[in-house]
């Protein structure tokens, strides 16, 4: 959806651009840090980065990256990277206040908990994507739960979004909800349909058409099977 | 209790970042549904999935499998207890495909050999190895606690600890060089 602004300066696109730099920036912080930078200079460069793409045009250089909004920001922050931190270094003192501001406080502790694997920069940037997609899709259904009193139910039912599983049987379910077993199975389509739908939503805001969002959901799915 | 949460889908491991808990693959592959196909996987063997303890007691008659540790991509491994010495060891098992080249077999047996003559406090001891229906293993010593890797990553180790930690390892190495084995695996992290 930001894509297909094409870099307009529409409020509304710069504010869905704005939304996605606050819900994504963890990959980038990732990608940064495991390219070798210290945590200091890597918060310094994730803010420093996110408040040039607002400020500049950066979104018309999307077509390249075909549609997604992932693979731009990560061709768009590898090049910053490449070009720009040295002189932006050289510049610093008394430099400006960057337009746009993260609170990155968890950033290093998130990043000290990821596997000590032999994991590129690109691939843990495409997991972390993946991964923080996925958290905002469960937020997001959490929330819808929460304000129809239904937080108990979600809780409850939440495993059951993986698959079908014998450690959960219906039927303990129904037990612990006060429900009857067919009200569950109810509840559990009920509950698979919304995340889907969620799922697809969110995708379809780092997508340029409703019609990449399939492929981009196959792309992240391969991404995480690649452990 | 030290078993690993696992995800009750696939049965492996749950990573850290698992969302809410949930399984990130799985939970992905569930948002896919049945309309979409998933298509090619970037690589064409299986990912070796980690049997379970209870799928594991039945070739292993003579240990006791408390749990599942860990897995990486040379295997997965599990806390066990022999349970004629009852002793505590570490059984490591090889993904099958692994069997698929016919050199590996003979390999596998003179690399455990190798390992079996290296009696030294900072080298794991080796204490079997051989198929069991079909499936490499190994039963080793068990040694608790972190890997140097995982302890590294905590950024907690300071200097004065790390250097602590250096000798020992040389000393280990030198030990095995000096029964004409090298690592080839040493490398700084």
């Amino acid at each position: 959806m930001v894509l297909s602004a094409g870099g307009s300066d529409s409020t509304r696109a710069r504010e869905a651009l704005s939304r996605l730099c606050q819900t994504y920036w963890y990959p980038l912080y990732a990608y940064v840090r495991r390219r070798g930078h210290s945590p200091q200079d890597a918060e310094d460069l994730t803010q420093e980065f996110f408040a040039r793409l607002l400020q500049h045009n950066w979104v018309a250089l999307a077509d390249r990256s075909k549609g997604r909004f992932r693979s731009f920001l990560l061709m768009v922050l590898s090049r910053f990277l490449a070009n720009e931190w040295d002189k932006i270094r050289a510049q610093r003192r008394g430099g400006g206040v960057p337009m746009f501001s993260l609170t990155m406080d968890t950033a290093e502790t998130r990043y000290c908990l990821e596997p000590a694997t032999t994991t590129s920069p690109e691939d843990l940037f495409e997991r972390k994507w993946a991964v923080t997609l996925l958290d905002q899709v469960l937020v997001a259904l959490h929330d819808e739960y929460h304000k129809a009193g239904k937080t108990a139910v979600f809780e409850a039912l939440k495993p059951c979004l993986v698959g079908p599983s014998k450690a959960q049987p219906y039927q303990v379910l129904a037990a612990r909800l006060g429900m009857t077993e067919g009200a569950v199975k109810v509840a559990v389509h009920r509950l698979r349909e919304r995340y889907r739908l969620r799922l697809k939503k969110e995708v379809s805001q780092t997508v340029a058409s409703p019609s990449d969002v399939d492929s981009e959901l196959r792309h992240l799915f391969r991404v995480l099977a690649r452990g | 209790m030290d078993t690993k949460r696992i995800c009750p889908a696939c049965q492996r491991p749950l990573t850290g970042d698992a969302p809410q808990g949930l399984c990130p693959e799985c939970l992905l592959k569930a948002g896919l549904g049945s309309g979409v196909s998933i298509g090619e996987t970037k690589s064409a063997q299986p990912k070796f999935i980690a049997p379970s303890p209870l799928e594991l007691a039945g070739r292993f008659p003579q240990l006791e499998i408390l749990g599942f540790i860990g897995q990486g991509g040379m295997g997965a491994v599990y806390k066990a207890r022999q349970k004629q010495l009852d002793r505590i060891v570490a059984l490591k098992i090889l993904p099958p495909s692994i069997g698929d080249d016919p050199a590996f077999e003979e390999r596998f047996a003179r690399e455990a050999k190798a390992m079996a003559k290296l009696d030294h406090p900072g080298i794991v001891t080796i204490h079997d190895f051989g198929q069991a229906d079909g499936l490499f293993f190994f039963v080793m010593e068990f040694v608790d606690g972190v890997n140097l890797r995982q302890l590294l990553q905590t950024g907690r180790v300071s200097p004065r600890e790390a250097l602590a930690i250096v000798p020992q390892i040389c000393d280990a190495l030198q030990f095995a060089h000096d029964q004409g084995i090298v690592h080839r695996r040493a490398r700084p992290i």
